[in-house]
């Protein structure tokens, strides 16, 4: 059993309890406007581009095979219309300027690699958080690791945006210790418009993922301008004080970092003005998350 | 009158502001123990006093007001200014300056005697020379006082028909009686101060009974600790909670013991004094942790030194964790954690002769260079090995032929290093013993520690009851990434030929940036990357047991160590280029740890890869440095997880782990405005100095050092 993951890091601090291995799975049906893994979207690997890093040892313009790469007035360019993604200029690139992302692995080649830091795991309640892309995109896969995990005695945690069917979900109650369900948008028509998938199977999702007992955390990106409302802040309260099973709430602020990796897909960044919030700010979010929700609401 | 054969004359050098090397030359024809006694004497006679500064306790302060061309020194016995001296030869009358003169001829030949040491070392650039500290029996001088070392030193000269060691024994009679003169004027001098010092009386009522008699309460145990402190030369405070702990349980003051150690601790930092190691076990193998523990820890919030080793075992209670993590949030890279179980067998399997209740006693010297308390001789830094240097040397000779293998590269590579081993350590460090033996006495450490005065030898004959030597190693990383890399990109890809690669790095890869990045970019140690990290094994297996396998001729064994203190910096500069993709004359790894900024895969993996060194046969003390975000301590999660980390990292065969919990930004700024961190404490090689204090070029690899988060 084999699966696409563009990165597995050790020592992931923000992903569950204690000390953990995020591995992130590459593709996505979402497309957030503000997606910070822009990298993950696609199922397939990818190449990164840094021009920056490019020392100029002329490697990948002679093995180029479509002569994708280019000089343009003194400046080195990845011509993106003609790359198949072959990744033949990426073998002899030591730089750093041209780097692919995303590969095929085996479920045993993950979890063996997850399970290097099992000593860690075991004096800190850690374990394997399974994040993305969409783990759920990648449903054989997903359960196979989360099995791999379970039966390793991992602490397991699944993030994924909901957007699945449900039997999917729900077969993975019993595999997963926390879902962190990422909860972009409560207003119907802007979830579809933000991201380009109706919201209301996903809340039927949740609301019976919550009859199953399955423990859940939601986290909810906010970005000024789209979903940094009022409405959005009680809706997000109301969901969690809904569901019983929800015990934490995180408000993730939006930053910008996703878009550096945008630059290097060969991507335009839609909005450039978006920054990070004030310090002030993102407080008040919390605060009006927080004094209308029974469970904890907690920066993430 | 005078001839180049003349002595100088001690009436002249005293008058000339020198009685230690007035005394020294009192009695020509006596031994050397008992003419470094005398020199004792009459420093303590007539050396300068410390000021009182109207705290608990005296001396205080800088141990040493006035400069002397001859003075005690705890390393080498004295130390010598030539500054000082070529400026009074130029102020001094005819008949001085001939005794001066003389004064200098005598100290070149008494450092001719020793100077089989330096020939060796010196190609390393790694520590070596012999330098040593040593740790004082301070429970013994609590609980017996000086007047019963002297009984002691008495019944022994009353006992010897031994003429050596009828003299060495003189001459610690010699060294007491001086001690007692010292003590004599301090008290004088405390009498004569304003009456108007709250602590002045107590003060002097304390020090009319310590050291000479046994202490009875806490604040006469500390005054007679801080006495003899001095008296040692300011070097290592010793286990500060066990010696400290019988007499603070009599009656508990947790804000007066903290006031007390607060001030002692600053005697400690004014005089760049070193360890205490607190915490570990008894020898009955319960653990050793008590409310000395956490007073000490307490009592050095944010103070530069000592440096504290808390010895953690699984059982230490959750307090402490916290405690710890306090002293270490203020700013002081204290404490560095210690595997104590590790430590224990370690120690235990090298052999040394030491009984379970001297084992407990283990402590480090100077930086962390591991000691017994109270009765050892350890040669702190007696030697150093530079593997990259080795291994370029190697490179050099053996890459002109293309044919050659890995293997042989390897081969060779070993034999190199055992014949420099060999050579430094069985050849010129042995010959240095023997030396030092016969010519450098040290009266005042073979006073204070066991079994100097009951075997009558001197502490650097043979008279400590445990003897061994450190042996210092640097470049570790450099060679492991050099091997990989070598294995990789010249072996197994031949990207280009041995011969191509020997001669691109003599030109320091110019022309050629594209291949050392490629060098560069194979797998490095740090990251968890079992043929790099086997590799590095590999080669500490071998050095560790080619150190370990010489005879040592003062007793016990040479013992490993990666301690890189401020040398990292210019321990690079005469390594060529090297196949790890690193520059020529650019620095080396900081003691274990991974080169700088090449773990790149978090800190359970950089741990994961330091764990597979065996580190317990680099006993000696096997450094690792870490650097966190300061926000790491103010977060409890954080806490949880940085606490999970030592205790995974220990429980993997980890030895022990010193961190530096300062921001990047704030390196950065202190590196572009040092009078704005004068307080900067950073950790470096094995003890806490002040940012400030570093080269440059050290402080940019301390900021090279990859800084690990542990919140979000």
């Amino acid at each position: 059993m084999t699966g696409n993951i563009f990165q597995i890091q050790r020592f992931s601090i923000q992903d569950g309890p204690g000390i953990r291995t995020t591995v992130f799975l590459k593709g996505c049906p979402l497309r957030c406007l503000w997606c910070h893994n822009p990298e993950s979207v696609h199922p397939e690997p990818h190449t990164f581009f840094s021009p920056k890093q490019c020392i100029g040892c002329g490697y990948c313009f002679k093995h180029c095979p479509e002569q994708a790469h280019q000089m343009e007035n003194g400046v080195h360019v990845l011509d993106r219309t003609r790359c198949k993604e072959c990744g033949e200029c990426i073998k002899g690139c030591y730089s750093g300027a041209l780097e692919v992302v995303g590969r095929e692995a085996s479920v045993e080649e993950v979890i063996t690699e997850v399970l290097k830091d099992l000593p860690f795991y075991q004096t800190s309640g850690g374990g394997m958080t399974l994040s993305g892309g969409e783990p759920m995109a990648q449903f054989e896969f997903t359960r196979e690791l989360l099995a791999a995990a379970h039966k390793a005695g991992l602490n397991t945690c699944l993030e994924t945006s909901g957007f699945a069917p449900f039997e999917r979900l729900s077969a993975l109650v019993g595999l997963v210790d926390l879902f962190y369900i990422d909860c972009k948008e409560t207003d119907p028509a802007r979830h579809l418009e933000y991201t380009g998938v109706p919201l209301a199977p996903i809340v039927e999702n949740l609301t019976r993922l919550d009859a199953l007992g399955a423990v859940m955390a939601l986290r909810c990106p906010i970005i000024p301008g789209l979903n940094a409302r009022d409405d959005h802040f009680q809706n997000i309260a109301a969901l969690a004080n809904r569901l019983q099973n929800v015990k934490e709430v995180q408000i993730l602020p939006y930053h910008p970092l996703g878009r550096s990796k945008l630059e290097r897909l060969g991507k335009t960044d839609l909005n450039p003005d978006w920054n990070f919030p004030e310090k002030a700010v993102v407080e008040y979010w919390i605060k009006e998350v927080a004094s209308h929700c029974r469970v904890p609401v907690l920066q993430g | 009158m005078h001839t180049e054969n003349h002595l100088p004359d001690p009436e002249l050098l005293m008058k000339a502001g020198e009685p230690f090397a007035a005394g020294y030359c009192e009695c020509p024809e006596a031994t050397p123990t008992e003419r470094y006694s005398r020199a004792y004497l009459r420093w303590f006679e007539h050396g300068s006093l410390p000021a009182y500064g109207g705290g608990y306790l005296y001396p205080s302060g800088l141990r040493s007001t006035t400069t002397s061309i001859m003075a005690p020194w705890y390393p080498y016995t004295f130390s010598w200014n030539q500054g000082l001296l070529d400026q009074r030869l130029m102020q001094v009358d005819a008949d001085t300056k001939l005794s001066l003169q003389a004064l200098q001829r005598l100290a070149d030949a008494e450092r001719d005697k020793i100077n089989c040491i330096n020939n060796g070392t010196t190609d390393h650039f790694v520590g070596g020379g012999g330098w040593t500290h040593g740790i004082v029996h301070y429970s013994r001088v609590l609980a017996e006082g000086l007047d019963g070392y002297e009984a002691r030193v008495r019944a022994g000269l009353g006992q010897s028909i031994d003429t050596q060691k009828q003299a060495f024994y003189k001459g610690l009679l010699d060294l007491l009686a001086g001690i007692r003169t010292y003590h004599a004027r301090s008290l004088e001098l405390l009498k004569q101060s304003p009456a108007s010092n709250p602590h002045r009386d107590r003060l002097i009522a304390a020090l009319a009974r310590v050291p000479f008699q046994p202490a009875r309460s806490f604040y006469e145990a500390m005054v007679a600790h801080n006495f003899v402190y001095y008296l040692d030369d300011c070097d290592n405070p010793g286990r500060l909670d066990a010696v400290l702990w019988p007499y603070y349980k009599i009656a508990p003051d947790r804000a007066e013991a903290i006031a007390i150690l607060s001030e002692f601790s600053n005697n400690v930092s004014t005089n760049n004094g070193w360890s205490t190691a607190i915490g570990g076990s008894y020898a009955d193998g319960t653990p050793a942790y008590q409310a000395m523990t956490e007073i000490v820890l307490a009592a050095t919030h944010g103070r530069y030194r000592p440096t504290l080793e808390l010895r953690v075992r699984p059982d230490m209670p959750d307090a402490l964790w916290n405690a710890a993590f306090d002293s270490l949030a203020s700013g002081n890279g204290q404490p560095g954690f210690y595997n104590e179980p590790e430590y224990l067998k370690g120690l235990r399997e090298s052999d040394l002769g030491l009984t379970e209740e001297d084992l407990v006693q283990w402590n480090g010297g100077g930086c962390t260079e591991t000691m017994i308390q109270g009765c050892s001789n350890v040669g702190s830094l007696d030697a150093g090995f530079n593997l990259a240097l080795v291994l370029a040397n190697t490179i050099r000779r053996l890459l002109t032929d293309d044919n050659v293998t890995f293997e042989q590269v390897m081969t060779a590579f070993k034999a190199a290093l055992r014949d420099v081993i060999q050579k430094v350590l069985g050849q010129q460090v042995n010959s240095y013993f023997t030396a030092r033996a016969l010519h450098r006495p040290q009266p005042m450490r073979s006073l204070l520690t066991d079994d100097c005065i009951a075997r009558g030898h001197d502490f650097n004959a043979g008279g400590a009851r445990y003897n061994w030597s450190i042996v210092n190693i640097a470049g570790l990383a450099n060679v492991a990434d050099s091997l990989e890399a070598l294995r990789t990109v010249v072996f197994t890809d031949k990207v280009v030929t041995p011969s191509e690669l020997r001669n691109i790095l003599e030109r320091n890869s110019e022309g050629h940036e594209v291949l050392r990045l490629r060098l560069a970019a194979a797998p490095k140690y740090g990251n968890d990357h079992s043929g790099v990290d086997s590799l590095a094994a590999e080669v500490a297996d071998f050095v560790y047991h080619e150190i370990r396998s010489v005879p040592c001729n003062r007793g016990g064994r040479f013992l490993p160590a990666h301690i890189m203190l401020e040398v990292y910096g210019w321990a690079g500069q005469a390594v060529g280029a090297t196949p790890d993709g690193r520059r020529a004359g650019e620095p080396l790894s900081d003691s274990t740890g991974p080169m700088q900024g090449r773990d790149t895969n978090g800190p359970t993996a950089m741990l994961r890869s330091v764990a597979r060194l065996p580190l317990r046969q680099a006993i000696g003390t096997p450094v690792l440095n870490m650097r966190f975000s300061k926000a790491t301590l103010a977060n409890p999660d954080a806490r949880r997880r940085l606490r999970a980390l030592i205790e995974t990292y220990f429980q993997l065969g980890g030895m022990q782990l010193q961190i530096t919990a300062v921001d990047r930004a704030e390196l950065e700024d202190a590196l572009l405005h040092p009078e704005l961190h004068e307080n900067l404490i950073v950790r470096i090689g094995g003890y806490s100095t002040y940012f400030n204090r570093l080269s440059t070029d050290l402080k940019k690899e301390v900021l090279k050092r990859t800084e690990y988060s542990l919140c979000p």
